[in-house]
């Protein structure tokens, strides 16, 4: 029998509803799902143990529902250190603006899932608090950034999770462990308490079960919030609402050609494959199209992203929060001192990118010059919704890889962010769905992606993939 | 400027006014402030300056404890205002100081120096901030402080901000290099120097920093060397600038569009709406009242840069008739302001008035300056012998004995009839 976490949301807000289920009940199934599988996956950094339920839940629209939440989402009085050793200790004291929502809406925290620090990386082991595992193969990576989020929901420790988006940290591990991954458009959900990494590239999201779960979490999550300067007054949609009867008679897929390149895993271009003929055959339209530059893209996003990272840094001075060093006796000692320290390599390695682009001399070369790219990657995206309504691909280039292996090796592993890479160039929403396994059973993902704030496309036609994905 | 805490910072309770924002707590984000992008563009609008309708913000990146996100959001590329110039008055003439821009910015942390120790007060940090600079334009140590000084009316006038140095509301930094003279009609060649000189906080220590260097500078040309390129302090108790131990690396601030911020956009109606909020400038109000009346430009001057003596005088001006009258009453209003101080403006005009008329009483005037001259033998001796001065000095008696009220130049033409006359 299926664990009751291992429900999806929507079912068990029913249950709870009707009262064949308590808050209770099910907080004590996570608790235990936790107790048993944490220890070897690592999902979680900090783990609540008592439930304290909202008032009133039973009128709420989560009733109780036990949530995890990446670590680079702030949460009053909680510990959030972003997967850094240099926010060791720190509790901040405000709340992300769409963990409050969630919060609001009846959900309740049950813990803080670990990440890449500062969520750079695309596995889990930059974590400065030791990696998380793949639940499928404990040997292997979850993805990341969102590895702890994307690593408790597959192993049924949690009913859903937010994770953050920056280039892929929300459908790469989604993809890597089999579960739904929703990267909205930028500035659909407020970034308010989310630790910067890329400022204009962050997006927050949900990891979850389904893909209705997905369109009725992001209805609670999305919309204005007047502490983000860069969210939208886009009216939200009812997502949720809109998954019924969904049909893609009609419906213009575009595949992108570049996409089936890049030493694409011949199981996920099978996988990619077969979706699109389960939407040709009832009765979608499929186009091959081109996105002549993907490969700057790619380029871009390591120029521009480290350039935001260099400045967001700068805040971390080991002295009003986080790790502070018990060396140095000067201020700016103790700043010297705690950023060695605590900054782990891959934030080092970036910030340092980043200066260096930022830098006097380069700046027009570096920064300006991937600035005027990034406009015309968008506009590449812009000329495709003209053809297409949704772009169809793969997520990542292969299915989870060995711990350990690609860490020496610091562009193999920015190249398995190819494919997740371009929406957040563009800003444009996307959603991961597990569809199949490879050979040695590891989950693929496929991805669609949808001109901005369609949302509501996307998922409708994951939606209507997901009874295909067997 | 980012945060909706309070601007207030003087005389608070140390980190009282602070938010995940201004104490650059990691996941906060910034907002720009409607009303402080207002009050800048209106400001800009003052000084005919060039708006830049689309503008943004970026991060100018340095360490420093005061700034607690190691960078500074400020205007770099696109300030708000580019160009315009101050009407400044320079030895009885108008002189227009040509700006360079005006941009907003957020104000940084304040530290306080407790012996070995230094003590933060965030307060302050993200207050809004407008830098207002000129280009190279200012010769002297005195064209710099009637140029801040006419800023701060300025900033005051619009209801900007109180601009109080000792509250720290106005901040002075001057930058001051050394060229030659050049020959008439010649531009003057800029050296490839300049020291600047901080957190002036009056306008006296302005002028005193500037003096000094002028003469530090001068010194170091004349032995053959050039100035570094330096910021510098100002000891005030002293009045000498010192260089700052800090050591003056290249600054690079790594500028680049804030991504939390997106460009803004100012349309023309909402700048039109602004420009309508313009009241009349102080300048243009000095020339009005030179225009009208005649007043000469130190008294319009100082009439108009003092809200009670120009409120007080405006309420009088409905009932002013001629020139004459305008000229005593704002002489008056600028020289003897215990004569109107508290007063109702009808019943000062009212007394003023009877008072002039009193004066015009040729008799009584008369008499008074036949006293004058039974009493002041020796000044009357000293006039009948030719020292012509005496007579000033009888007019004073006259004007003494007459509490004020006697017409100086009837009672001196009445002086002068009755000396030669009687003689
Ligand atoms: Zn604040």
């Amino acid at each position: 029998m299926k664990s009751l976490c291992q429900l999806p949301l929507l079912e068990l807000r029913k249950k709870l509803g009707a009262k064949k289920l308590s808050p209770q009940e099910l907080w004590a199934e996570c608790q235990k799902a936790i107790a048993e599988k944490d220890g070897k996956i690592h999902a979680f950094l900090t783990h609540i143990l008592q439930l304290q339920l909202p008032a009133e839940w039973q009128k709420t629209e989560l009733k109780g529902i036990p949530f995890a939440v990446k670590d680079n989402l702030s949460t009053a009085n909680l510990l959030t250190t972003a997967g850094s050793q240099i926010l060791k200790g720190y509790r901040p004291p405000y709340t992300a603006t769409v963990v409050e929502r969630l919060q609001k809406a009846g959900g309740v925290i049950l813990g803080k899932t670990n990440c890449d620090a500062f969520a750079f990386g695309a596995s889990g082991e930059n974590s400065g608090y030791g990696p998380t595992h793949n639940p499928y193969d404990l040997s292997r990576v979850p993805g990341g950034s969102s590895s702890g989020s994307a690593a408790a929901v597959a192993a049924g420790m949690a009913v859903f999770a937010l994770g953050t988006d920056t280039g892929g940290s929300i459908r790469q591990p989604a993809a890597f462990c089999g579960v739904v991954g929703l990267k909205p458009t930028y500035g659909r959900c407020s970034r308010w308490g989310l630790i910067a990494m890329g400022s204009s590239f962050d997006v927050p999201g949900p990891l979850t079960r389904t893909v209705a779960d997905a369109a009725f979490l992001l209805g609670l999550m999305a919309g204005y919030d007047k502490r983000d300067a860069t969210s939208s007054q886009t009216p939200v949609e009812n997502y949720l609402a809109a998954l019924n009867g969904s049909s893609v008679r009609g419906l213009r897929v575009g595949l992108v050609e570049e996409f089936f390149q890049h030493g694409l895993q011949p199981e996920i271009k099978k996988a990619v494959m077969r979706v699109a003929d389960v939407l040709a055959n009832n009765g979608a339209k499929l186009v091959r199209v081109h996105l002549p530059h993907l490969e700057e893209a790619l380029a871009v996003y390591y120029v521009l992203v480290p350039a935001e990272i260099s400045s967001n840094m700068a805040r971390y001075d080991g002295i009003r929060f986080g790790w502070q060093s018990k060396r140095g006796k000067t201020a700016a000692a103790v700043t010297a001192f705690s950023r060695a320290e605590g900054f782990e390599m891959e934030v080092k390695r970036r910030i340092l990118t980043g200066t260096y682009v930022l830098s006097a001399g380069y700046y027009d070369a570096y920064y300006l010059q991937a600035s005027r790219v990034r406009t015309l990657v968008i506009r590449d995206f812009q000329e495709l919704f003209n053809k297409v309504d949704v772009l169809l691909g793969p997520t990542t280039p292969t299915t989870a890889f060995k711990l350990g292996e690609k860490t020496a090796d610091p562009v193999a592993m920015y190249l398995s962010d190819i494919f997740t890479v371009p929406a957040n160039v563009a800003g444009l929403p996307a959603i991961s769905l597990p569809f199949g396994r490879d050979q040695k059973n590891l989950p693929i993902g496929v991805q669609l992606i949808g001109n901005r704030f369609q949302e509501g496309e996307i998922l409708r036609v994951a939606h209507f993939l997901e009874n295909y994905a067997c | 400027m980012f945060c909706g805490c309070s601007a207030q910072h003087f005389r608070q309770p140390a980190n009282t006014h602070l938010c995940p924002t201004c104490l650059g707590l990691p996941g906060s984000l910034p907002v720009p402030n409607q009303r402080a992008i207002e009050m800048t563009v209106l400001m800009a609008l003052a000084v005919k300056a060039k708006i830049n309708r689309r503008f943004f913000f970026e991060r100018k990146n340095y360490f420093y404890p005061d700034l607690p996100k190691g960078y500074q959001i400020s205007q770099h590329i696109s300030p708000i205002g580019e160009g315009g110039t101050v009407p400044v008055l320079l030895g009885g003439k108008y002189v227009a100081v040509a700006l360079h821009d005006i941009h907003l910015e957020e104000d940084t942390a304040k530290l306080e120096h407790h012996g070995d120790e230094v003590w933060i007060d965030f307060n302050r940090s993200g207050v809004p901030l407008v830098e207002v600079v000129t280009q190279p334009v200012l010769h002297s140590a005195a064209a710099a402080k009637a140029y801040v000084k006419r800023i701060q009316q300025l900033v005051r006038w619009l209801r900007i901000s109180d601009a109080d140095m000792e509250k720290g509301s106005m901040r002075l930094e001057a930058n001051i290099s050394l060229a030659t003279r050049p020959s008439d009609g010649e531009e003057i060649e800029l050296p490839s120097y300049r020291v600047e000189v901080k957190n002036l906080n009056s306008f006296r220590f302005l002028e005193k920093a500037i003096n000094y260097e002028i003469e530090r500078q001068k010194k170091i040309w004349q032995n053959g060397k050039q100035p570094v390129q330096e910021t510098r302090g100002f000891d005030a108790q002293q009045g000498v600038t010192f260089g700052q131990r800090r050591k003056e690396v290249a600054k690079d601030y790594r500028y680049f569009p804030d991504p939390d911020i997106p460009p803004l956009e100012l349309t023309s109606s909402a700048i039109a709406r602004l420009r309508k909020q313009l009241p009349r400038l102080p300048w243009e109000e000095e020339k009005m009242w030179q225009e009208r009346y005649g007043l000469d430009w130190q008294l319009s001057q100082t009439l108009v840069a003092n809200d009670k003596a120009r409120e007080f005088w405006q309420m009088l001006v409905p009932w002013i008739k001629n020139r004459d009258q305008a000229q005593k009453i704002a002489k008056l209003i600028v020289n003897k302001p215990d004569r109107w101080q508290g007063k109702k403006p009808a019943k000062f005009w009212q007394e003023w008035q009877k008072g002039q008329n009193e004066r015009l009483g040729g008799a009584k005037l008369a008499e008074i300056v036949s006293q004058v001259i039974v009493e002041e033998t020796k000044a009357v001796a000293d006039y009948r012998r030719g020292k012509i001065s005496a007579l000033g000095y009888l007019v004073g008696q006259v004007q003494r004995l007459a509490r004020g009220k006697a017409d100086p130049r009837e009672a001196q033409q009445l002086l002068q009839q009755e000396l030669t006359n009687n003689g």
